[in-house]
């Protein structure tokens, strides 16, 4: 029995259709990241999974259970993009009030939000005002209250692109521990991020799933042989004319010229390094790096989202 | 239950760190203590100013006590009543758009809780104001203009927290469907609008909340001759209700934004 289970989503805003029909299923434990560009319909799935916004059609269920009702709401954890919290609160204050709300009696609300302030780094912090929290001690607040009634599935949107690099390592640490613990599900536009954290992806692109897969599983479906050829200018743009050239050969399947750089997605390394070297010795063309090596998920991610 | 106690605690918490348990009550205590003050001292500001002769302030009407607490009562019916609706129009305008209710309805709370108890905070607020209000007015009329009949003044007193639970009632539902000022003036302009047309019409409106205002000046003009405000009474207790519910219904229908 699957953990989450989405089927057939659609969200419209008027005339624009966000979210275009995706159905998938998370099973227990792991992260999963929602990786797309801006606008593609990340933070509406995501809203919708927590019942914040009612779908136009399709259903989200937990163990079969609607995610809009009151009963289920209790295995969710959610950090919106932007959390706002009230200012007047000191950070202790507002993760008893979360427990209290999620049903916990005020000794228990009390010790949890101890323990969880602890763990994401607030304890010294735990007895000031919210309203002068930096950025990043707001976003480990808000991890905080999404954690504290320990929820099943947490639903993290965008958890790191607003931070710094340290305050964005602090809380990539944070999110390699509760992947122990807990499923998560997470959106953000950075693929680097993603392959970090999680072990599975699901692509949208215009609200709609393009791919989804194991990160392993995804780069080797995806990694196909790459020969990154460089050459020193010269005036007669010979050795220009030589990069161009390999777009009419057989085993390349692909090629990519950036200034004097070729990039040829290959479909036979071997016979390709062959003959390359030999007409560049032959030539005497003035190589300057021969490399071999893969594609890797990047350009794939970028391929996807681009096309 | 215990949810919504918990709301309605954090709602007293938040209007007392900001202040808004402090001033509120201020203003109305102000409100109500200016009428008996003012009138009582009226004919020696009059005098001190000393261009109008003796006979002409000696000539003029001295209020009674029951005239006096009719104006005080008039007071709260414009500035009072400005006063609540515009310190209440971002009551959940501001939450939802401020995204600090996502975090809220994300979790097992029922729109119906979060509304309550947002409305049975600031109803507090306003009743204690009120109450504190009144009671000074009250006060301080005794004392200078004579004895208020105190079964009519408290009759009066209690219509109008009837008629400030619609206000409430309704600044609430404005400020859950619209954005805050947009919610300050269409409850201003429905208030305003049902007062112009009970002045123009009183016998068509006899049963709106409007009628209530009326009946509680009437209490104090004529102890004698009190009108049966049970239609009216009953109505607005239903306005209101009917408004909370609406506002419970309509809030997460709205999309809760983050």
């Amino acid at each position: 029995m699957s953990r989450l289970s989405v089927t057939q989503l659609i969200k419209k805003f008027g005339t624009r259709t966000a979210v275009k029909g995706i159905s998938f299923e998370l099973e227990e434990g792991g992260c999963t990241a929602l990786l797309g560009p801006n606008g593609a319909g990340k933070t509406t799935t995501l809203r919708m999974l927590a019942g914040l916004l009612s779908p136009t059609s399709g259903s989200v269920a937990i163990d079969g259970k609607g995610t809009s009702e009151i009963a289920s709401r209790n295995q969710i954890g959610y950090l919106p993009q932007h959390p706002s919290f009230y200012g007047w609160m000191t950070g202790k204050e507002y993760v008893v009030y979360a427990a209290g709300l999620s049903g916990m009696n005020g000794k228990q609300a009390s010790a949890e939000a101890d323990m969880i302030l602890e763990k994401v780094g607030l304890k010294d912090a735990a007895r000031r005002r919210i309203s002068g929290y930096s950025g990043g001690m707001k976003q480990r607040l808000g991890l905080a209250q999404a954690l504290v009634h320990r929820p099943r599935l947490l639903l993290l949107d965008e958890p790191v692109s607003a931070l710094d690099p340290l305050g964005r390592r602090e809380v990539m640490d944070l999110l390699q521990q509760l992947r122990q613990e807990t499923t998560i599900l997470l959106s953000t536009h950075v693929l680097h991020d993603a392959e970090e954290v999680c072990d599975r992806i699901i692509m949208l692109r215009n609200g709609e799933i393009v791919e989804q897969g194991n990160i392993s599983e995804l780069s080797s479906k995806y990694r196909q042989p790459l020969l990154t050829i460089q050459v020193e200018r010269d005036p007669e743009g010979r050795a220009l004319a030589w990069l161009q050239s390999f777009r009419q050969r057989s085993f390349v399947k692909e090629l990519e010229l950036r200034g004097d750089t070729a990039l040829l997605t290959v479909s036979d390394m071997g016979t390709a390094r062959e003959v390359i070297l030999q007409e560049a010795g032959n030539q005497v063309m003035p190589l300057l790096r021969f490399e071999a090596g893969a594609t890797s998920l990047e350009e794939m991610f970028m391929k996807v989202v681009s096309s | 239950m215990k949810v919504t106690l918990l709301i309605y605690r954090k709602e007293m918490l938040e209007m007392l760190r900001n202040y808004k348990l402090l001033w509120i009550p201020v203003v109305f205590v102000l409100l109500g203590v200016t009428q008996p003050l003012s009138s009582y001292y009226l004919p020696e500001l009059l005098q001190m100013s000393g261009q109008i002769p003796a006979e002409l302030v000696d000539s003029f009407p001295v209020p009674g006590p029951s005239e006096v607490m009719i104006q005080v009562l008039s007071q709260y019916s414009l500035i009072g009543l400005l006063l609540i609706v515009i310190a209440g129009m971002n009551l959940v305008a501001g939450e939802l758009y401020g995204g600090t209710a996502a975090l809220v309805l994300v979790r097992p709370v029922k729109s119906a809780q979060f509304i309550i108890a947002k409305w049975a905070g600031y109803f507090s607020l306003v009743v204690i104001s009120f109450v504190l209000s009144y009671g000074s007015a009250w006060y301080y009329t005794s004392l200078l203009q004579g004895t208020v009949p105190w079964r009519e003044a408290l009759a009066a007193g209690g219509l109008y927290v009837i008629w400030f639970s619609f206000a409430v009632s309704l600044t609430l539902l404005c400020s859950t469907l619209l954005r805050g000022s947009a919610a300050a003036v269409v409850s201003l302009l429905v208030i305003g609008l049902l007062s112009v047309a009970h002045g123009l019409v009183p016998t068509w409106l006899a049963w709106s909340p409007a009628h209530l205002l009326t009946v509680a000046a009437g209490h104090l003009a004529e102890p004698q001759a009190t009108e049966n405000s049970v239609v009216p009474v009953a109505v607005t207790l239903l306005l209101s209700v009917l408004f909370i519910s609406a506002s419970s219904w309509s809030l997460r229908r709205q999309g809760v934004s983050d």
